[in-house]
């Protein structure tokens, strides 16, 4: 290259847009395409109909039907012939519409129930048993199947949350990519640990279902409102009216979402579109009723009654806490222990 | 704190487990299901060709294995 020329590179650089531009002009110049209405529905046999007021002037009728609304194909697969089906609508409103605010409010009642309470009455403590005394409250089979339960459902629940509040919540915060791959893997978790959560809520209620049967000691606990309001300690078994509910909500609550939840794992043709969203509702309903509840339950097995929390952490209990909360189940254990030793002492031979 | 950490690996072992052997199945069968619809409308009954005349050129447009249709 000489000095003071132009070097070659340049030269090339020029020519290249020189013709880019001189190529590019007609078609800048020709008349932009026109934009795809995505509410116009092309026939070629007939003049276009532009939006659902015309879809239903053509079809003759006043309003969207309750039924899907059909048209007519020639193939096999006849649910293609669907033109509209307004229970989507009214499933689409719900999901994105509804649902989330369901949810909101129902979780918000249940932490303002909690604030309240803690504001209220504080953390309840109890008088320990001055011989530091302890009775087993639940055995290790009992914790780890109640563990189990309560993992698989923080996990589920905070999956589930995910795609009822993720877009909103989530998804500004990590990027849409980010979002994807946590979504897809909360899809993966979700619908593997159903699986765990039901086989552990089915073991649990085997396991705790005779002292789960309500009795009159249950009808006055709920009289008393269980004490919350008054402060009394309401006398009660090894479960108080409050945490037997608690038991048969869970148990029922989690067959359905169970149920719904495998159902709606099934292929679209077998159960159909209909019930699917059906299947949905009723899935995401009863899994905001129990997360609210669940909330509550946490609360009071841990930082709202001191005590409580060794039950399920070290399986027994402080016996001064026992005969607080649960003073007919201490009765009962301790006169069965009683009948024991004097069984064993009367059959002991004499000396 | 024992049992919860045991119950903890208990459902990581156990969803790992249902994922291999159930999740998978119903994702199996949805696939099935999806492939099953997919090759009924390529088929030259669903395009309204029983004589198989229009099917070549259609599955040549739109092959199968893209996904597409």
């Amino acid at each position: 290259m000489r000095n003071g020329s132009v070097p070659a590179g340049m030269l090339h650089l020029l020519a290249a847009l020189m013709l880019f531009f001189a190529l590019g002009a007609p078609v800048g110049a020709q008349p932009a395409a026109p934009a795809t209405d995505p509410g116009v529905y092309s026939n070629p046999a007939r003049s276009p109909i532009h939006g659902e007021q015309d879809l239903l002037n053509e079809l003759g009728v006043t309003a969207m039907p309750d039924d899907p609304l059909r048209g007519q194909v020639y193939i096999p697969d006849e649910k293609l012939g669907v033109l509209v089906q307004p229970q989507g609508r009214a499933w689409r409103d719900f999901r994105s519409g509804i649902n989330p605010w369901l949810h909101a409010g129902l979780i918000g009642l249940a932490l303002l129930a909690v604030i309240l309470l803690a504001v209220l009455r504080g953390s309840q403590d109890y008088s320990r048993d001055p011989e530091g005394r302890r009775v087993a409250r639940f055995r290790a089979v009992d914790r780890f199947v109640h563990w189990s339960v309560a993992v698989s459902f923080i996990l589920l629940a905070l999956t589930g949350l995910n795609i009822v509040f993720g877009r909103w919540l989530i998804q500004p915060l990590i990027g849409d990519v980010a979002f994807g791959q946590v979504t897809l893997w909360g899809m993966i978790i979700h619908n593997s640990v159903g699986y765990v959560f039901l086989l552990a809520l089915v073991a649990m209620a085997v396991m705790w279902l005779q002292d789960n049967l309500f009795n009159r000691v249950d009808w006055y606990w709920l009289r008393r409102g269980g004490g919350i309001a008054s402060g009394e300690h309401v006398p009660a078994e090894k479960f108080n009216a409050g945490q037997k509910l608690i038991y048969w909500f869970a148990l029922l609550g989690g067959l359905l979402l169970g149920a719904t939840g495998i159902l709606m794992m099934l292929p679209i043709g077998e159960i159909g579109l209909a019930t699917l969203q059906w299947l949905h509702g009723i899935h995401t309903v009863v899994a905001a009723l129990m997360i609210a509840m669940i909330i509550g339950h946490i609360y009071l097995g841990s930082f709202g009654v001191q005590g409580s929390f060794d039950a399920m952490a070290k399986g027994d209990v402080d016996l001064e806490w026992a005969r607080t909360h649960h003073p007919l189940w201490v009765a009962r254990i301790v006169g069965r222990r009683r009948r024991r030793d004097t069984d064993g002492a009367a059959a002991q031979p004499g000396e | 704190m024992r049992m919860f950490l045991l119950a903890c690996l208990a459902v990581a072992v156990l969803g790992v487990l249902a994922n291999l052997l159930l999740e998978r199945q119903f994702a199996a069968r949805s696939g099935e299901a999806f492939a099953i619809d997919r090759a009924t409308r390529l088929s030259p009954e669903y395009l309204g060709d029983a004589d198989g005349v229009l099917a070549p050129d259609i599955r040549t447009l739109h092959p199968p294995e893209t996904g597409t249709r």
